[in-house]
């Protein structure tokens, strides 16, 4: 047994780009360890430096391969990458058959490749939260490029996805209506389009029906973004190099027009309302028995309203939160 | 033919080819010192690269004999050896609102006007094979176009019109042979000769499978019913084309130049295919296919494109399938100006860019034309936008002299090299359709659509950017908003009177000979080596609605159903 090193030293070995100390740093932030705070907040002053992708699609997608080939790709550019996976079909989490692991195993041998999967389950605080503080911790790492891979499906997943600089949203082909209809909500926030398994006749369909609708709500007047659809086939690999472009582009699309500044504060402004969010629902959680039992006794009795109730409930949440902060040595 | 016959020697063309570097390293290199070209790339509407100037090593890779002479294989300058200076193009404004007696008052109007052929505009049950009364027509009989269900609007339309003097385009797809079977009727009611009826039922059913989506069987049924119409009217109407291969819809829907005329020449394949394996000898029914084209904003191009579509019908024709008759090889057109192209902001400078995209028309052979209203962004063209819209044809007729030359424009070294450039294009696409299996597979392979959503999506992209200038909507933008425009009114009373006529036809018809002559339909449909066409006649004769054939036959055949997306 080693010993436990602190997680301020961590953060220091992060920063010289230590993949081990990454690693050990986002295990700790997965599991909620209020210990790693300072050292997150010490590490979130040396971020900024990487490009976050979020790239989402429903399961059978072909996302992981995806993933993979581009990251390859990257790396023949000599950018270092850093994966962090969050769909639970996901080869990088653990729920992979054989042949994908080993499809994989040049990237997990790479140094200048990082692939951390976050269980889906069971984070503390949140798996939106858990997942930024690694990207986080990835981006003080000195990576380049950051790929985000998630099924965008379910709040946790839009939050994550939503903090992404470019949003990759990946179509295939062949898949089921019931399917494609868990994906409508996510089609409108894609930076670029990928159609995955573009070998397939059928999915010339499937750039139709996205050219189409980007046809129809094609914004005008200068600087704008104009989604892109990128056609990609694993298997006759090709498509990945105008992926890699359309993500460049899109990137310098955001600096040269500002929206990168924007984009960034909005990013910030979200995680910390859900973060918000976050500790107040925990916090009802831990006063369930005592404050919520006497409110909703008085609602259930009519002698209080729901509304009223609710704001009585905020109000002794505000004092605590408060009272810890100040006592809390956090920073 | 001697393909290696060129119109300038080898040392003429190094001479050229010398001084245009000579002139590229001086005068341009100087001037562009200066001041800058506009853009660094100039390229046309599908594309094609736009040198600064062209010269005759442009056209060193196109032999004489792909260019020729007027009426003469491959027919490249066009059809007939005197072309307009014969008589002009025939000027077809397409017409259709309302009840029948409605349209047939517009069409004595634009006859008085000058108008020299009638083209008709179908509402949308109409077009579609439904009644007037079904639940389906509910808010759209008579709003595009004129409704009809039976034999007696047909008669209503052509009311007081010589058939056998002036020719008739219907704009009719899915339930074409219905519409067909009601013109013969009609003609023959009247007394008129069969053989002497001249006009066009559009009849293209792959390209609504591609492009414009109004079908109602099937692809193998349908085509079926085209194959019929080619082959009646093959043997009964020697003057009359049964199938008007349509690219402008393709158009349209956001197809570029060179897609268009690939695209129509892969239907064109079909079809032939369809009527040659039926047992017709290609010369018995091809000299009766026709043409539709748009003619877009791209002036040079558009003239480029009709001329290459020529050459590529010619050879297609002629080379593949064996056509012996000049006239089988001989692409005849309607052209009708870019409705896409009109916008409502400054809607009187419609009238502007119809007369030059109908100059391309004129110059690129068209055999006939149609020109946009100035309100068509509005609504359907009221009386005064379609009378300047037939003027403008008749200016160009009558004033600029463009119709007293054949193929005037032919010889230009970038014309031709872009004529040249397209034809290369269209092969390269027609190779490619037969790679992946033909124009079945590829449009059920969503090839066609997937092609056309890919163009609409760059053109969109460029107009947004403003790449691509549209006076009015993305420069030279007035702030006063839209003005006020006339706009064509919609009589809400037509449906009601429509239903009551249909109703009345029902109430005085033979039901059990109407019943009698379905289920024979049905008979004729379910064997393959018959003809659809003189049971439908009998059926229209004997009162029968569009609806009553059409769903007997879905029945039959079922619907065609796009794979759904996404």
């Amino acid at each position: 047994m080693t010993e436990r090193i602190p997680s301020d030293e961590l953060a220091r070995r992060v920063r010289e780009g230590s993949l081990r100390a990454a690693a050990r740093l986002i295990t700790r932030v997965e599991g909620g360890e209020d210990e790693c705070r300072p050292a997150l907040a010490e590490l979130y002053r040396h971020t900024g430096h990487a490009h976050v992708v979020g790239i989402t699609g429903v399961p059978g997608c072909g996302k992981s391969t995806l993933v993979s080939q581009l990251a390859r790709t990257l790396r023949a550019d000599g950018r270092r990458v850093g994966i962090v996976a969050i769909d639970p079909s996901s080869p990088f989490s653990g729920g992979a058959i054989l042949g994908d692991r080993i499809r994989m195993s040049d990237l997990v041998e790479d140094p200048g490749v990082f692939i951390r999967s976050m269980a889906t389950r069971g984070a503390l605080g949140g798996l939106a939260k858990a997942s930024l503080d690694a990207v986080d911790i990835l981006d003080a790492a000195g990576f380049d490029i950051i790929l985000i891979e998630t099924v965008g499906v379910g709040q946790d997943e839009v939050d994550i996805v939503q903090a992404a600089h470019s949003t990759v949203v990946v179509s295939a082909p062949g898949l089921g209506d019931d399917i494609q209809a868990i994906k409508a909500g996510v089609l409108e926030i894609a930076d670029i389009h990928v159609v995955s398994k573009a070998d397939r006749a059928d999915a010339n369909r499937t750039v139709t029906e996205l050219k189409t609708m980007l046809t129809m709500s094609m914004p005008s007047g200068p600087d704008q973004w104009y989604t892109p659809v990128v056609p990609t086939s694993a298997e006759k690999q090709t498509g990945l190099d105008e992926l890699r472009d359309a993500i460049d582009r899109h990137r310098k699309h955001l600096i040269d027009s500002g929206a990168l500044e924007s984009k960034r504060s909005e990013i910030a402004a979200n995680r910390m309302l859900k973060i918000a969010e976050g500790i107040v629902r925990e916090d009802f959680r831990h006063q369930r028995e005592a404050d919520l039992a006497d409110v909703l006794g008085r609602v259930s009795r009519r002698e209080t309203d729901p509304h009223a109730g609710a704001l009585e409930l905020l109000a002794a949440v505000h004092t605590r939160i408060r009272h810890e902060s100040t006592a809390d040595p956090v920073q | 033919m001697n393909q290696q016959q060129t119109l300038f020697s080898k040392d003429e063309l190094d001479r050229i080819d010398a001084e245009y570097g000579d002139w590229e390293g001086n005068e341009v290199a100087r001037f562009l010192e200066r001041a800058p070209e506009r853009r660094e790339t100039f390229r046309t509407g599908a594309g094609l690269d736009v040198k600064r100037t062209y010269t005759p090593v442009d056209m060193a890779a196109t032999p004489w004999d792909d260019i020729g002479l007027p009426g003469r294989y491959p027919f490249t300058r066009g059809p007939y050896p005197t072309m307009h200076r014969g008589r002009p193009w025939t000027m077809r404004q397409i017409a259709g609102f309302g009840m029948a007696a409605d349209t047939n008052r517009r069409f004595h109007y634009l006859m008085a006007q000058g108008q020299t052929g009638l083209s008709v505009d179908f509402d949308m049950p109409t077009l579609m094979g439904y009644d007037s009364d079904h639940p389906m027509s509910e808010g759209e009989v008579g709003r595009e176009g004129v409704a009809i269900d039976t034999l007696a609007d047909m008669e209503a339309l052509f009311d007081q019109i010589d058939l056998e003097k002036i020719s008739v385009s219907m704009t009719i797809n899915p339930s074409a042979w219905i519409l067909f079977a009601m013109y013969i009727a009609v003609a023959e009611k009247n007394g008129f000769d069969q053989a002497k009826l001249s006009g066009t039922i559009q009849n293209d059913i792959l390209k609504e499978y591609m492009a414009q989506k109004e079908w109602i069987y099937p692809v193998r049924p349908s085509l079926r019913i085209v194959r019929d119409c080619i082959t009646y009217g093959a043997q009964h109407l020697p003057r009359y084309n049964p199938l008007n291969i349509s690219g402008y819809h393709i158009s349209e829907a956001g197809a570029v130049a060179t897609q268009e005329v690939a695209y129509t020449m892969a239907s064109t394949i079909q079809y032939v295919q369809e009527a040659v394996d039926a047992g017709v000898d290609v010369d018995e029914f091809a000299p009766r296919l026709s043409f539709f084209f748009v003619s877009q904003a791209d002036f040079f191009e558009e003239i480029a494109k009709f001329r290459a579509a020529r050459r590529v019908y010619a050879k297609i024709m002629g080379e593949r399938f064996g056509a012996k008759k000049p006239e089988s090889c001989r692409l005849r057109f309607h052209a009708q100006t870019a409705a896409a192209t009109l916008t409502k902001p400054q809607p009187k400078v419609n009238i502007v860019r119809t007369a030059f995209q109908a100059m391309s028309a004129v110059l690129g052979g068209a055999q006939s034309l149609h020109t946009n209203g100035l309100d068509e962004a509005y609504s359907i063209p009221t009386e005064e936008a379609m009378k300047i819209a037939l003027r403008t044809q008749q200016v160009i007729a009558d004033e600029t002299g463009a119709a007293d030359v054949v193929d005037g424009i032919g010889g230009s070294w970038y014309v031709e090299n872009l004529t040249t450039r397209i034809e290369e294009e269209v092969w390269s696409i027609l190779d490619e359709v037969e790679e992946m299996g033909g124009t079945i597979q590829c449009i059920d392979d969503g090839y066609f659509q997937r092609g056309i959503a890919d163009s609409a999506y760059d053109y969109a992209i460029r107009k947004a950017s403003g790449d691509r200038p549209v006076i009015g909507v993305n420069c030279y933008v007035e702030e006063d908003g839209d003005p006020e425009v006339e706009v064509h009114p919609h009589d809400p009373e037509t449906e009601r009177n429509q239903i009551a006529h249909l109703q009345r036809v029902r109430d005085e018809r033979d039901e059990s000979e109407v019943q009698q002559l379905l289920e024979e339909l049905r008979n004729v449909a379910e064997d393959e080596s018959q003809n659809l066409m003189p049971v439908t006649i009998k059926l229209v004769k004997a009162g029968a609605s569009m609806g009553d054939i059409v769903e007997n036959l879905r029945e039959l055949w079922g619907t065609y159903r796009e794979t759904p997306v996404i």
